[in-house]
């Protein structure tokens, strides 16, 4: 039997009424919602001869011979299992989207029951484990295979520290110097002191009247901490920076590596703040936290020693508050965290509304909604500023009280101290060094508290990162890639399947041929798969099935380089780099003449325009420098795909943004390139693809129809309506095709 | 029936608007079945054009190639059979459970994990990214969505008992 889901007490129970022989049943999975989507367990079970879904109240039950087509359908937040039966389609049982791994799984291994009378279990199905090994519980999110509570901080951080391997003798000396440090910090208050009053003042003293040694004593120590901290400071500030700069180096080289799903399932932009924050985190943390956790350990620790060892009974008095000045620091910081988070969510949401507006000030400005936009503005503006009135308040009102709770231990260790120097238990120098050093406790203990928040930031940052460096591209190179330096050129689909998510079908059966030098059309509406035709050909994305060849080759056996020199696509989203218009042509060949670039951008269209640009090829475009019209992007990035010299040229709807003059000037120039080049043309209008050598069309995922022109247009179906709308479309306007 | 007026922007557009007249609509084995001017579709498709303001009105009516067949511009237009059977079909497309209080929200590596009740009772769940996750649909009626892609509702944060709201207020 195949389990797709944990069973439960209740569908243990619920299998039971079925009374079915265990042996018999060979699928089973649980949906969580009843026909009334009250939510109720609800068992799939499948045997060799019917499918039974039942809530325990009520069961129906469905003879695999008469069901037909199950499917998974998706709704927003539920989901249905949904099947024709005796000819009648209906819905069997409904579910929420968390129970719709395993539905879409029990689907796809009824098929296969149906199908082929058994069941073959197919591993990939279940490679990504859904659950945490070790607690059993189920990771957060899917994407990301990390159990919070199970997370072995040790080794994260273990595996950071081998990239700071190669520093460790430069570390060890930054260690060695905060931990003198330290020491010093606490030697300075015994020799003003303890040191000062009974050795230097006290008749008694073994350096009575030696003022100039104990100053000098006093001065040297001052100095060697200044010089220390000042050198482990610089080393652990250049360390650490150059620790995070390799750390940099490999994501960025892990990101190169990866294939398009990784940036598809994430937002680009959270991946650079994620990227940059969590480093910046790791980094603050190494320069700032750590150091001062260090020395603030040391200094506890050897105040403490030094305590007990003068008098232990005055020690331990000295040290009774500090359990209740930690508790109250926890509080205090535990709400300010929380006052600057919330101050933190509310200038987000500022600056938001101010991003928007700004952004969008020809609107603003042409719809006059200036006053409402000022009247948005100020109200998320006054949040923030209340926000702000309230942190300033609380560190007004508690810190002081803080600083109280310090006085009152100080206080405490002047009454006892007080009473013990007056019955001269100790020597007056003993009751200053004992005041000086429960003022030094104090200041760690902030540093203990802040210590564990900035250690989980940080290991999250750590874990996070690690995770970008670890992540697997799913588009891989053959390990014996087969090189191919000249292809002709003839491209072939073979009965190709696509889905960009599991289960949601993007391509189904595409199987074309185009013969070296020859071209294609696409044609299809918007979102009917034709753009992914081009992705799956430079294997931005694998197929799931079937396979796409180039001279005969599968395309996932060739060298990439080879694979990406020999196809060359422009596509509907044209980049440019901030650099030169030279240098973003000549991007995809670096190495090509000036001359070249000249031809290749007059081919494209582009000479003209750049021509007229202040610094011609050498004008800076890009992010921040001058703006260049959709148009005129698009006839650049078209000139880098030109002089880039394909076999096999994708043209994306190249020319969407040009008005028809351009369009055509260029389509011309571009009919004459593709000469002697396979060429493959997706584009909205028609009229750019007649003249192509055949013509597919991709409509819902599926190739309904293939054949030239004119072969289409006799078969009035798909093609021919598109045709006409568009003729329609272009008479309304008064152009004539 | 087709009702159009001729002033302003309804006279450009066709639209036929359903109502009990020419309408009727029926659930047969978990679909909406539509008779429409004695033509039979076996199964249409609802949507709300405005989910949150307007739950029963404006409601538009698809074939499954959500090519639109026509507009309920209330649901009170309808016989009260077709009315039920619509309501239940629009239960399930906008399916979305109310959180009536929050007990918990832990957040930890970039996670928050939510203990709430519902009407049907206690339920955990997780968010990712709460900035995103969380939608005011007005500052006080939130939509949140979990990793799943399950969608839970708080309709009123003002409502809330305290505790939940002390909880929730970070997020906001």
């Amino acid at each position: 039997m195949l389990t797709l889901s944990q069973r439960t007490e209740g569908a243990e129970k619920i299998i039971n009424t079925l009374a079915l022989n265990p042996e018999d049943i060979v699928l089973f999975a649980l949906a969580d919602l009843n026909a009334r989507y009250d939510e109720q367990e609800t068992v799939l079970v499948a045997t060799k001869e019917n499918l039974f879904i039942s809530d325990g109240k009520q069961t129906k039950t469905y003879a695999l011979t008469d069901l037909q087509k199950p499917t998974i359908e998706e709704k927003i937040g539920t989901c249905a299992l949904v099947a024709e039966y005796q000819g009648k389609k209906r819905v069997l049982a409904t579910m929420t989207n968390s129970r719709k791994q395993e539905c879409r799984l029990f689907v796809k291994y009824l098929h296969m029951q149906m199908d082929k009378g058994e069941i073959t279990v197919d591993e990939k199905d279940f490679r990504q484990e859904q659950f945490c090994p070790k607690c059993h519980r189920r990771y957060p999110d899917p994407n990301r295979k990390v159990c919070p509570d199970c997370m072995d901080k040790a080794s994260i951080v273990g595996r950071f520290l081998t990239l700071a391997k190669k520093f460790k003798g430069q570390i060890a000396l930054a260690l060695a110097a905060m931990a003198i440090t330290s020491v010093l910090g606490i030697v300075s208050p015994y020799l003003s002191t303890s040191f000062f009053y009974d050795q230097v003042l006290d008749i008694r003293g073994t350096f009575y009247g030696d003022l100039l040694f104990v100053v000098t004593l006093m001065l040297t120590t001052q100095i060697v901490t200044i010089l220390l901290t000042m050198f482990s400071d610089i080393i652990t500030a250049k360390v650490s920076a150059k620790i995070i700069y390799d750390l940099k180096c490999t994501i960025f080289d892990s990101i190169r590596r990866l294939s398009m799903r990784f940036f598809t399932g994430r937002q680009t932009g959270g991946l650079m703040t994620q990227i940059n924050s969590d480093s910046n985190g790791i980094y603050w943390f190494f320069v700032n936290g750590f150091p001062t956790f260090f020395s603030s350990i040391i200094q506890v620790v050897a105040v403490f020693i030094l305590m007990m060892a003068i008098d232990i009974p005055l020690a331990i008095v000295s040290l009774l508050p500090l359990p209740f000045y930690l508790y109250a620091v926890a509080r205090v910081i535990k709400h300010q965290r929380w006052l600057h988070a919330r101050s933190y969510a509310r200038n987000r949401s500022m600056n938001s509304v101010l991003s928007d507006s700004l952004n969008g000030v020809r609107v603003v400005k042409a719809f006059a909604r200036e006053k409402e936009e000022t009247h948005r503005f100020n109200h998320y503006s006054e949040q923030a500023s209340e926000m702000t009135k309230k942190i300033t308040y609380y560190h007004n009102t508690r810190f002081p009280g803080l600083n109280l709770l310090i006085y009152l231990s100080t206080l405490i260790v002047w009454s006892v101290g007080g009473w013990m120097a007056m019955k001269g238990q100790i020597t007056y120098g003993t009751l200053m060094v004992f005041i000086s050093y429960v003022g030094i406790l104090n200041g760690p203990m902030f540093s203990f508290v802040n210590m564990s928040d900035a250690f989980t930031r940080c290991v999250n940052g750590m874990q996070r990162l690690f995770e970008i460096a670890d992540a697997s591209p799913d588009v891989l190179e053959s390990e014996h890639p087969v090189a191919m330096p000249e292809i002709r050129g003839e491209v072939e689909f073979r009965n190709v399947d696509f889905s960009y998510e599991k289960g949601r079908k993007t391509l189904e059966g595409i199987s074309f041929k185009i013969e070296a030098g020859h071209s294609l059309g696409i044609v299809g509406h918007s979102g009917a798969g034709k753009s992914t035709l081009a992705n799956l050909l430079i294997r931005l994305y694998d197929v799931d099935s079937g396979g796409i060849y180039i001279d005969g080759m599968n395309v996932k056996d060739m060298a990439f380089e080879d694979l990406r020199r020999c196809v060359s696509i422009v596509s509907q989203e044209t980049y440019l780099f901030a650099g030169t218009v030279l240098e973003n042509i000549a991007y995809a060949n670096p190495e090509a003449s000036k001359e070249d670039v000249i031809h290749a951008a007059r081919i494209a269209g582009a000479h003209d325009f750049i021509m007229r640009l202040p610094n011609g090829y050498q004008t800076k475009i890009g992010f921040g420098y001058q703006d260049l019209s959709g148009g005129e992007r698009q006839r650049v990035s078209i000139a880098r795909a030109i002089l880039k010299n394909p076999k096999i040229l994708i043209l994306d709807e190249a020319t969407a943004a040009m008005d028809t003059a351009t369009e055509r000037t260029i389509q011309e120039a571009l009919e004459r390139l593709s000469e002697n080049r396979t060429t493959i043309m997706i584009a909205h209008r028609l009229s750019t693809l007649r003249n192509a050598d055949s013509l597919i069309v991709i409509e819902k995922g599926k190739m309904p129809e293939t054949g030239t022109h004119v072969e289409l247009l006799k078969q009035k179906g798909i093609y021919y309506r598109l045709y006409q709308l568009q003729l329609s479309a272009l008479k309304n306007i008064g152009v004539e095709e | 029936m087709n009702e159009q007026k001729k002033d302003g922007l309804s006279g450009i557009v066709d639209l036929i608007w359903l109502n009990q007249a020419n309408a009727s609509f029926k659930e047969e084995e978990g679909f909406l079945s539509m008779d429409l001017d004695g033509t039979h579709y076996d199964r249409v498709l609802l949507s709300r054009c405005f989910p949150f303001d307007e739950p029963e009105t404006h409601i538009s009516v698809t074939d499954c190639d959500l090519k639109e067949l026509g507009m309920i511009r209330d649901l009170q237009d309808l016989s009260e059979e077709s009315r039920e059977a619509c309501r239940l079909e629009l239960a399930r497309k906008y399916f979305t459970r109310e959180i009536l209080s929050i007990e918990k929200i832990k957040e930890r590596y970039g996670f928050t994990h939510w203990e709430v009740t519902l009407a049907s009772g206690k339920k955990t769940f997780s968010v990712q990214d709460t900035y995103r996750a969380i939608t005011k649909i007005t500052s006080d009626h939130l939509l949140i969505y979990d990793v799943d892609g399950n969608v839970y509702e708080i309709k009123s944060v003002d409502a809330l008992p305290h505790r939940s709201y002390r909880h929730l207020e970070l997020y906001l």
